[in-house]
């Protein structure tokens, strides 16, 4: 561990230890390095990089550490995203293998799990060249979109019997009002765009369908690729069980292909052409896509990203975070809005 | 110098800070978000009054004296938040036909106002 700074060498020893005690790693591995990745808004990560084994037969390993911070963004359940992830892997989808998972005093300052490091990165949406690369990959044949489409497919393919006791039920009514309650706790000033939303959507309210794992999350963002594939689906932290469709309202949307103040791509998480991600959806997970409800689903994902920036906005103004992106979020509320009034024809 | 070109002054020397590589990635993108945020402010604040005035007076035009009146005059973004999610929520809950009417067009100059607020951050 001498490559190691000290102030990290508890960390490393940490996290080394709860993978032997897994089983994950023999007990003559070493950590090697442990390097922390650039912020996350609700998790922090860490890269362990470990030597497992000894002489010629020693294997180089790379583990990330997600660990919960005091004061993350969202209090979403980290043990409750382990056991998601677990759940997933023994289903056939590509999340990162979870392994472990501490909840007591230990020197990372919070609850931890620890997985496998996928290969690959996430492009960033809002980055034109990132941008750019994604739609050359559409252009080329799509094979990030091939995989986009199946990864929410099998995601969507966990019917929630299978879930429960893992992830809570969440119905329409009660995911609109959790985020309306969030947007109302949170706020710094009352919005008539966004409440005139949520009344919105309470006359909207789609036909239930069989409810199956949500992601919540899912876009080209929270996937890891590498050589035009997509190699793991990330984030699971504000999964649940519901109606799959959400999953199709949120990628949907413009602030997901990569719109802020000017606009994104064209293709859907500038990654697919639109009808077709829906047309192969509907094909592949033989679940009729209704443009309308997929509507009604984009403006209850608008509303949710809001209420999330907004939660950012207020931690920073109470003081309860000293992250300035915490601040910067607030620019992101307008393209969100705009889209919102869009969504809805106003 | 006005108050957006302080701003932007401020921007500048950010900038100039990441640029430098002081600090780890933690550090720098804290720096950079920082810097972003003068960019959007100042734009933010050099539209603030035209935007301002053209939406008062649309609210003029569309509520005159429903509401308790005054539209134009309330410049108070909070005030004006509460008084029109109050006022919309009336007229969703009275549902007759002028009240729709006035709801739609209020939503039509809200949607303008967010149109018009996005493409003066997007000058940023």
């Amino acid at each position: 561990m001498s490559a190691i700074e000290p102030e990290s060498r508890e960390r490393a020893a940490a996290a080394l230890a709860l993978l032997q005690g897994a089983g994950v790693l023999g007990a003559a591995a070493e950590a090697t390095s442990i390097t922390q990745l650039e912020g996350g808004w609700s998790r922090q990560a860490y890269v362990l990089g470990v030597r497992d084994g000894v002489g010629d037969d020693a294997e180089e390993r790379e583990f990330v550490v997600r660990v919960k911070p005091p004061a993350p963004l969202l209090h979403t359940d980290l043990r409750q995203e382990y056991e998601t992830t677990r759940l997933l892997t023994a289903h056939g989808v590509a999340a990162p293998v979870a392994h472990a998972f501490e909840a007591g005093e230990n020197p990372f300052g919070g609850p931890y799990y620890v997985m496998d490091r996928a290969p690959g990165s996430a492009p960033n949406v809002w980055r034109a060249r990132d941008r750019a690369e994604l739609e050359a990959n559409w252009e080329a044949g799509g094979s990030l979109a091939e995989d986009l489409v199946d990864g929410l497919v099998s995601i969507h393919a966990i019917p929630a019997a299978e879930a429960e006791g893992v992830l809570p039920l969440r119905n329409f009514e009660a995911a609109v009002s959790h985020w309306e309650t969030v947007q109302n706790e949170m706020r710094l000033l009352r919005d008539p765009v966004l409440e005139d939303a949520y009344a919105w959507l309470r006359g909207r309210e789609p036909d239930p369908i069989e409810p199956t794992l949500v992601h919540g999350d899912y876009r080209i963002g929270n996937c890891l690729n590498q050589d035009g594939r997509i190699t793991a689906i990330l984030d699971w932290e504000i999964s649940y069980l519901g109606d799959p469709r959400y999953d199709l309202g949120y990628i949907s949307l413009e602030y997901e292909a990569g719109k802020f103040t000017k606009p994104g791509s064209e293709l859907l998480s500038s990654t697919a052409d639109r009808e077709w991600f829906m047309r192969e959806y509907e094909r592949r997970s033989g679940r009729p896509v209704d443009p309308e409800v997929v509507r009604t689903y984009a403006v209850l994902a608008a509303l949710m990203l809001v209420a999330i920036l907004t939660t950012g906005i207020r931690m920073y103004s109470d003081g309860r975070s000293e992250d300035i992106r915490m601040a910067w979020v607030r620019f992101a509320i307008p393209g969100l809005r705009q889209e919102l009034t869009a969504l809805m024809d106003y | 110098m006005s108050a957006p070109e302080v701003i932007r002054a401020v921007g500048e020397v950010l900038k100039a800070a990441a640029a430098q590589g002081a600090g780890d990635d933690y550090q720098r993108s804290q720096v950079l978000s920082a810097y972003s945020i003068t960019r959007h402010l100042a734009a933010e604040e050099g539209g603030r009054a035209p935007l301002s005035a053209w939406f008062g007076a649309e609210l003029e035009a569309i509520l005159g004296d429903r509401g308790g009146g005054g539209w134009a005059a309330e410049t108070d973004p909070a005030a004006l938040g509460e008084r029109l999610s109050l006022l919309l929520a009336e007229l969703r809950a009275a549902g007759d036909e002028d009240s729709r009417r006035i709801a739609a067009e209020l939503r039509a100059a809200l949607r303008q106002l967010c149109d018009r607020e996005v493409e003066t951050l997007a000058s940023a």
